[in-house]
């Protein structure tokens, strides 16, 4: 019995193997207004600026309309939310991590630009549909967030206007840094992502961009060692590392100063006693594109109140 | 009441009626006109149809409604044979441990990043098949006692098992943070895989699997009567049930690879069926097949309408309706009627 | 003729069958009688082949039984189990019809035989009455008849049942009795049947093994074997014989 279930596993992967391999499409080549290698590693080529775009992701549609794109977005996922303009356009679902391929299709779309939250089984059921997928990795600093702004600016025949937005961006950036070039010591930022069990906080750890922003904005992440990208640490950790500002980054699920501060053996840290835990914008740190620069400005007004008035 | 004397007519029309529904229904509103005109132009050349209703029916509603009927069969059909074979209604694919360790293998693949091309999207698939049968056949290795497998033992293991291989599953999620919605949209039952692909894969083995347990049911039959008296009545009870869980778990194991956890469909519809119908197994396995098609294919178009455009992942679904289920089972219970 | 050889059956290092031999006829009814847990029931599983045996070996004739598979083994043993677990979902017709299975394929497909060999087991065994009535409604002595009728659907030379009129009134045990030992001389059959009732046993028996802790005290001629004596040994109880006319019975003295 044994000998025949190992010709039959040995059959089956061979017969899964070689059925994906007859599933890649041919590329015929000629040439395209624009061939760019995505995050998937995939070559994917454009004949001409891509007219109709769906988007799949929050940080994409806000990028397509950061560099002019915004009337060529025909469709985007549920939780697009900025701009305000972004509500009109049509809901192709994405919840559950579920989209609604019918309607995509339906909307006849030239390119559908995929994002780090979506998975690879996507894009390629996406391909099979006949549909042209370009994947986005996440970027984990201010450089890959401008590599991924000129990217959506090539794709969407913006080029030109994207790369004057990441000039601009820089410049802001550099502002920020030049002013910090002489502060005297970085405070040590704990930077709280979810709190639900206040014994046992959420908080990024290293290679995130909450690490580099942090750290461009003239402070240091205290859990920045850790590895976890959404690390849990005990509050005895907390009060141990005694961070100097606590920033709230639930603060838009409710969570508040005040009630912080209420917080069982929450009161004995220096921040809660100096008053230096503020509510923070998590948008401005976690959805890509240039409002992490506004991110940055407000993270170094809190962090160096001393430097900008 | 009429409709009891025609089992396989009456659950015919109903997995018909759904078929055709879930090609009818969608996102998308396509008239029927279009439909029928695409469908026929399958046979024949017709230019004058609507390339994206083409798509849509074509590559999207037709082979999601394959799969949902293959997975359904699949999943009803395994679980009308293990409670043929454990003589418990309320045994399972999921008892033996084929779905938590597909589920480990899934999770396994999705966090060790395997890269998006050729076999990298088909390594979670792969990965999660490769998971539920070693992990069924841990099981058996572990319920033997001496030559003999007894059912008490293999219940114990595989719940033993289950709940390490589940353990295992959470502690990855735990730390795959990146991956974790990638993860979770596999487990909870969402296709993420849709078009003709996940079809033409999982049907071989889903098909010998589904095939091979028709064959099945006499023997059944006869193990109702317990292992002692199946033995003396010359049935060669290890070999049955061998086969009996290999052909139910290579069944499972496909259907789980390609549609991730789908609960309760296994359970449910023999169950409902037995009531129904007896347990002659030469046609509750049949039926069980027809209904738990039927079943699973209207669900999935709940799921696919009922938030539109929001797709709910058809698993949730038919976890919901495992509740009202359980509930109308102790009903009976506790007011047994006679 | 029956014929077990140093038959041994292990349990958790405790031999509940030791170094078993017997002889069996076939035509005459043969008893198996003991104390309880003295292990009949061990072996008739044991000589069924359902039960691993740490020696032993069975012949019908010149032909080996032990070594033969499930589906071989069911053409010369058949057995009817005491008490059996019935499942509801069958009628009478369809378990007898079940009898049949060690001569059917892999699908229970049946031929006209096979329905005609159960409708005679069936009227022999008086259960065609009640041929499409759910098994789970019947009465027990009913429900004994229809196993008695699968296994005889079973056809095979050798026939073991286990306290088959247990759970049954006096008349139905009677009936029964009766007809197994109709049966028996018919078709000269090999029959053992444990009974516990020894004045079943005396009745219908023409020869007895008795058991005790796991050996044979005995076997041979019913008469042989059923005298006060023996019976007080090895029941450790006062039994004694009472005569009248032509009857005897055995009843418990003080």
């Amino acid at each position: 019995m044994n000998k025949h279930i190992h010709k039959f596993i040995v059959i089956s992967l061979l017969i899964l193997l070689i059925s994906a391999a007859c599933n890649q499409p041919g590329e015929t080549s000629s040439t395209h207004y624009i061939t760019l290698r995505d995050g998937l590693g995939r070559e994917v080529s454009l004949d001409s600026a891509a007219k109709r775009i769906v988007s799949l992701a929050p940080p994409n549609t806000e990028m397509l309309f950061a560099v002019g794109a915004g009337s060529q977005v025909i469709g985007r996922d549920t939780f697009s939310d900025y701009p305000s303009e972004v509500t009109e356009i049509t809901d192709i679902g994405g919840s559950f991590g579920e989209y609604n391929q019918e309607i995509i299709l339906s909307l006849q779309p030239d390119l559908i630009l995929a994002g780090g939250i979506n998975t690879p089984e996507l894009v390629q059921s996406l391909e099979d549909l006949g549909l042209k997928v370009f994947y986005l990795s996440n970027p984990t600093d201010l450089e890959g967030m401008y590599a991924m702004l000129q990217t959506i600016g090539m794709l969407s025949g913006h080029e030109e206007r994207a790369n004057q937005l990441i000039d601009a961006l820089k410049e802001r950036v550099n502002q920020v840094t030049t002013q910090l070039a002489n502060i005297s010591s970085r405070p040590t930022v704990f930077y709280e992502l979810d709190a639900t069990d206040p014994a046992k906080p959420f908080t990024p750890g290293a290679k995130t961009f909450y690490t580099s922003l942090i750290q461009l904005a003239g402070g240091e992440n205290i859990a920045g060692k850790l590895e976890a990208e959404w690390a849990q640490i005990s509050l005895e950790q907390l009060l141990t590392w005694d961070p100097d500002i606590i920033l709230l980054g639930d603060a838009m699920w409710g969570e508040t100063p005040e009630k912080v501060a209420g917080r069982e053996g929450w009161g004995t840290l220096s921040a809660v006693k100096n008053g230096r835990v503020y509510a923070f914008d998590d948008n401005l740190m976690v959805r890509f594109g240039p409002r992490q620069v506004d991110g940055l400005e407000a993270l170094a007004k809190l962090l160096h109140p001393e430097v900008f008035q | 009441m009429k409709l009891k004397q025609y089992p396989f007519l009456s659950l015919g029309v109903i997995l018909i009626l759904a078929i055709l529904s879930s090609i009818l229904i969608g996102s998308v509103p396509i008239p029927i006109q279009s439909t029928w005109q695409v469908l026929g132009s399958l046979f024949s050349s017709n230019r004058l149809i609507n390339a994206t209703h083409v798509a849509i029916l074509l590559n999207l509603r037709l082979p999601r409604t394959l799969l949902m009927l293959l997975v359904g069969a699949a999943l009803a059909g395994s679980g009308c044979a293990y409670q043929g074979l454990f003589r418990n209604p309320l045994a399972d694919p999921y008892l033996i441990g084929a779905a938590s360790g597909a589920g480990l293998g899934a999770v396994i693949a999705i966090t060790l990043h395997w890269p998006a091309n050729l076999l990298g999207y088909l390594s979670v698939p792969l990965a999660a098949f490769i998971g539920s049968a070693l992990s069924v056949g841990l099981v058996m290795q572990l319920a033997r006692v001496g030559l003999d497998t007894p059912i008490t033992t293999l219940i114990l293991a595989g719940v033993a098992v289950s709940s390490f291989a589940t353990a295992l599953t959470s502690l990855l999620l735990i730390n795959a943070s990146g991956e974790l919605r990638r993860a979770l949209v596999w487990l909870v039952g969402g296709s993420t895989l849709s078009g003709w692909f996940p079809v033409l894969a999982a049907s071989p083995y889903i098909l010998i699997g589904l095939v091979t347990l028709l064959t099945t049911g006499h023997q059944l039959n006869v193990l109702q009567f317990g292992e002692e008296q199946a033995q003396q009545l010359g049935v060669p009870v290890k070999r049955v049930r061998i086969l009996v869980v290999l052909a139910a778990t290579l069944a499972t194991a496909a259907a789980v690879a390609f549609s991730g956890i789908i609960g309760f469909v296994g359970l449910i519809i023999p169950h409902i069926l037995r009531r129904m119908w007896g347990a002659d197994h030469r046609l509750l396995l049949p039926l069980s097949m027809l209904g738990g098609a039927a079943f699973l294919l209207i669900a999935d178009i709940a799921a696919r309408s009922l938030l539109a455009p929001q797709e709910i992942p058809v698993g949730i679904l038919t976890a919901l309706t495992g509740a009202p289920f359980f509930l109308f089972l102790l009903q009976k219970s506790h007011y047994p009627k006679e | 003729m029956l014929k077990v050889n140093s038959l041994s059956v292990r349990l958790n290092s405790t031999f509940r069958l030791e170094n078993i031999s017997l002889q069996v006829g076939g035509g005459k009814i043969c008893g198996i009688i003991g104390p309880n847990g003295a292990g009949k029931t061990t072996l008739l599983r044991a000589i069924s082949g359902i039960l691993p045996t740490t020696s032993g070996e069975i012949y019908l004739d010149k032909k080996p039984l032990h070594t033969l598979r499930a589906d071989e083994r069911a053409k010369y043993l058949a057995v009817v189990p005491q008490s059996a677990f019935l499942p509801p979902a069958f009628t009478a017709e369809q378990v007898v019809m079940m009898g049949r299975t060690p001569y059917l394929n892999w699908f229970g497909q049946t031929t006209i035989k096979d329905e005609q060999i159960t409708q005679e087991v069936m009227s022999q065994t008086q259960t065609l009455n009640f041929a499409d009535r759910l098994i789970n409604q019947l009465s027990v002595g009913e429900q004994q008849r229809v196993l008695l009728a699968r296994a005889l659907a079973q056809d095979t030379p050798i026939l073991l049942m286990d306290e088959p009129t247990s759970h049954m009134d006096l008349k139905y045990q009677i009936e029964l009795l009766n007809l197994i030992q109709s049966i028996c001389r018919e078709k000269q059959k090999i029959i053992l049947v444990v009974l516990h009732d020894i004045n079943l046993a005396l009745r219908y028996a023409e020869q007895l093994i008795l058991l005790k802790d796991g050996r044979i005290i005995m076997q041979g001629l019913t008469q042989d074997i059923l005298r006060p004596e023996i019976l007080t040994t090895v029941y450790e109880l006062p039994i004694n014989l009472y005569l009248d006319k032509s009857q005897k019975i055995f009843y418990l003295g003080n």
